[in-house]
């Protein structure tokens, strides 16, 4: 039985209120009435009620109603709700990391160790890694081989270092010695870049130290207000060209990066799709309007109509997405053939079964089929229930057909009676 | 085992599990995301004292949008609640199962509403088209449709 194992997250991820006040119920605030998930592509409707765009879409399918407070509503009342969106990917981001000290601090608690004082100050989680790279920066300048080393866009090295890092050393440290003031050493600033370290004393206004972000010399008393120029030295041509030459560099290559995916996306596919009344359009035109949206004409006119169906749900649901979660017909074609996988997934293991349950039940099923017989003759006559179909056939006829609608399937698998 | 259906089930049972059941309503059997079993009693002062019924719910692929098939088993012993809205083979007269069904309903939801319905019934007895349904009922509660005319019960 892999049934519980299944790995659901949900609210019981995190413990009761008594233990985690408000824990459960914020994630089950951003959950999603209808399928229980982080709302994707979170919507308002006409009541202000939130769905999932899809879930919702789906829903009023069914019935032009709030699932929630049966306020009367259809799709053209759905609006995105980019607000709620931004809140679910941080959430998302931020959920693990909630459990993970959950989890810690419980451990923490068992071994009775109360001493979990570096808890508070853990470091900060992955999705922080840039501002990480920068806060371990006054460490690397300590040592003498970052001297030369880590610009700071590693990246874009190639034209402005030299291709030997010791030359460079050197060209820098001849530099230094130029700028550096009479009193202080040069070997020292060199050699050894911490010359402020042995006596603990404040270096001189005039003493160049190494900028904690950007590694440059900078004369100390200047020191502040260089960082709070962002890094970018009026007084140092050379260090202002390269940072700009570097900086044109990058932009450079990001532009192109940015380019390349504008040109991914599909900027013409801007308008929701019209839903189609399917009953009124013939086959060849319902396989028109699949050729049209590049999806699938396999299977037979029911599953066209359902694959349609979803399709469209997914691709204006989609358009509720705001731009940077926003799925490309690729990725939604990919979605609609699991969907569909899953679909006709859940039919199949009944039908296996089924097969092995009527060949053991074959003696029932006859004497089922007898039972049911007559009852056919009087069908016609009880106006207590409108069903218009007759039992007797399901459990052979039913097997046969994996696209009938799914009650059936389920029907015919078990027989309490 | 990933689609919106069963994994929606998944998220109910946890809770169910982590939570429990609201009193008198107990989970027997939850093997697979096609059929689950209940046990439900009615708490305090009602025709039903003392008398435990079984719940069974079936799920096609499209729930929740689709609502799951309610009745009561009515196999080796058990037998349906006397009530005007339960006929003899188990099938049930609710309007939440059929046309006001909603997505956001739950399969606690809806054991609440029936054991609610079944608490202010002062009457036991049969509805009054039993034998001729019974007779004729789908398999499937799903199939029948239900007139709902009273609302007092």
């Amino acid at each position: 039985m892999n049934f519980l194992e299944a790995d659901v997250p949900d609210i019981t991820d995190f413990p009761p209120q008594e233990q985690a006040p408000g824990l459960r119920t914020l994630d089950g605030s951003f959950r999603c009435d209808i399928c229980g998930e982080l709302y994707d592509a979170p919507v308002t409707i006409i009541c202000g009620h939130c769905f999932c765009s899809a879930c919702i879409r789906t829903a009023l399918r069914t019935k032009q109603e709030c699932p929630r407070c049966r306020k009367r509503t259809d799709e053209a009342h759905i609006r995105p709700n980019p607000a709620l969106e931004n809140v679910i990917t941080s959430w998302k981001a931020a959920r693990p990391y909630v459990l993970q000290l959950i989890k810690s601090e419980e451990e923490a608690r068992a071994s009775r160790s109360r001493r979990q004082v570096e808890e508070t100050d853990t470091p900060i989680p992955k999705k922080r890694k840039r501002t990480t790279d920068r806060a371990s920066s006054p460490e690397i300048t300590d040592m003498g081989s970052s001297f030369a080393g880590p610009s700071r866009k590693p990246v874009s090295t190639k034209s402005i270092v030299p291709k030997s890092p010791t030359k460079q050393k050197k060209a820098k440290a001849n530099e230094v010695i130029d700028m550096t003031s009479p009193d202080s050493d040069a070997n020292d600033v060199a050699e050894l870049p911490t010359p402020r370290a042995p006596k603990g004393l404040a270096p001189k206004d005039d003493e160049l130290v190494q900028c904690p972000l950007c590694q440059k010399k900078v004369k100390y008393g200047v020191l502040n207000s260089h960082m709070d120029n962002g890094c970018k030295d009026p007084n140092s041509v050379d260090n202002a060209v390269k940072s700009w030459s570097k900086m044109f560099d990058g932009a450079g290559g990001k532009k192109k990066k940015a380019k390349q995916r504008k040109k991914d996306s599909d900027s013409d596919d801007e308008y929701p799709l019209p839903i189609s009344n399917y009953t009124t359009l013939k086959d060849k035109q319902l396989k028109e309007m699949l050729i049209e949206q590049e999806i699938p004409v396999t299977g037979d006119r029911a599953l066209w109509e359902l694959r349609h169906q979803r399709w469209v749900t997914i691709f204006n649901a989609n358009l509720d997405r705001s731009g940077p979660n926003r799925k490309t017909k690729g990725e939604l074609r990919k979605e609609l053939k699991k969907w569909e996988e899953d679909m006709t997934k859940k039919k199949k293991p009944p039908i296996q079964d089924l097969k092995e349950y009527q060949r053991k039940h074959k003696g029932e099923f006859a004497k089922l089929v007898e039972a049911a017989r007559p009852k056919k003759v009087t069908k016609s006559s009880s106006p207590a229930d409108s069903q218009s179909e007759p039992i007797s056939a399901p459990p052979q006829s039913s097997s046969q057909s994996p696209n009938a609608s799914d009650g059936k399937v389920v029907d015919s698998e078990e027989e309490p009676r | 085992m990933s689609s919106i259906s069963s994994r929606r089930l998944a998220k109910e049972l946890r809770e169910i599990h982590s939570e429990g059941c609201p009193v008198g309503i107990n989970l027997i059997e939850a093997n697979d995301y096609a059929k689950w079993l209940f046990t439900i009693e009615v708490m305090g002062d009602s025709v039903y004292q003392n008398e435990k019924y079984t719940l069974q719910f079936r799920f096609d692929s499209h729930y929740p949008i689709s609502s799951p098939a309610v009745q009561f088993v009515v196999t080796e012993g058990r037998e349906a609640p006397m009530h005007p809205h339960v006929y003899s083979n188990g099938h049930i007269c609710a309007s939440i199962l059929g046309n006001e069904w909603s997505p956001v309903l739950s399969v606690v939801a809806v054991c609440v509403t029936i054991q609610s319905m079944l608490a202010s019934c002062k009457k036991k007895e049969r509805p009054r088209d039993n034998d001729s349904y019974v007779r004729n009922a789908p398999e499937n509660p799903k199939k029948t449709q239900f007139h709902y005319d009273d609302d007092t019960v």
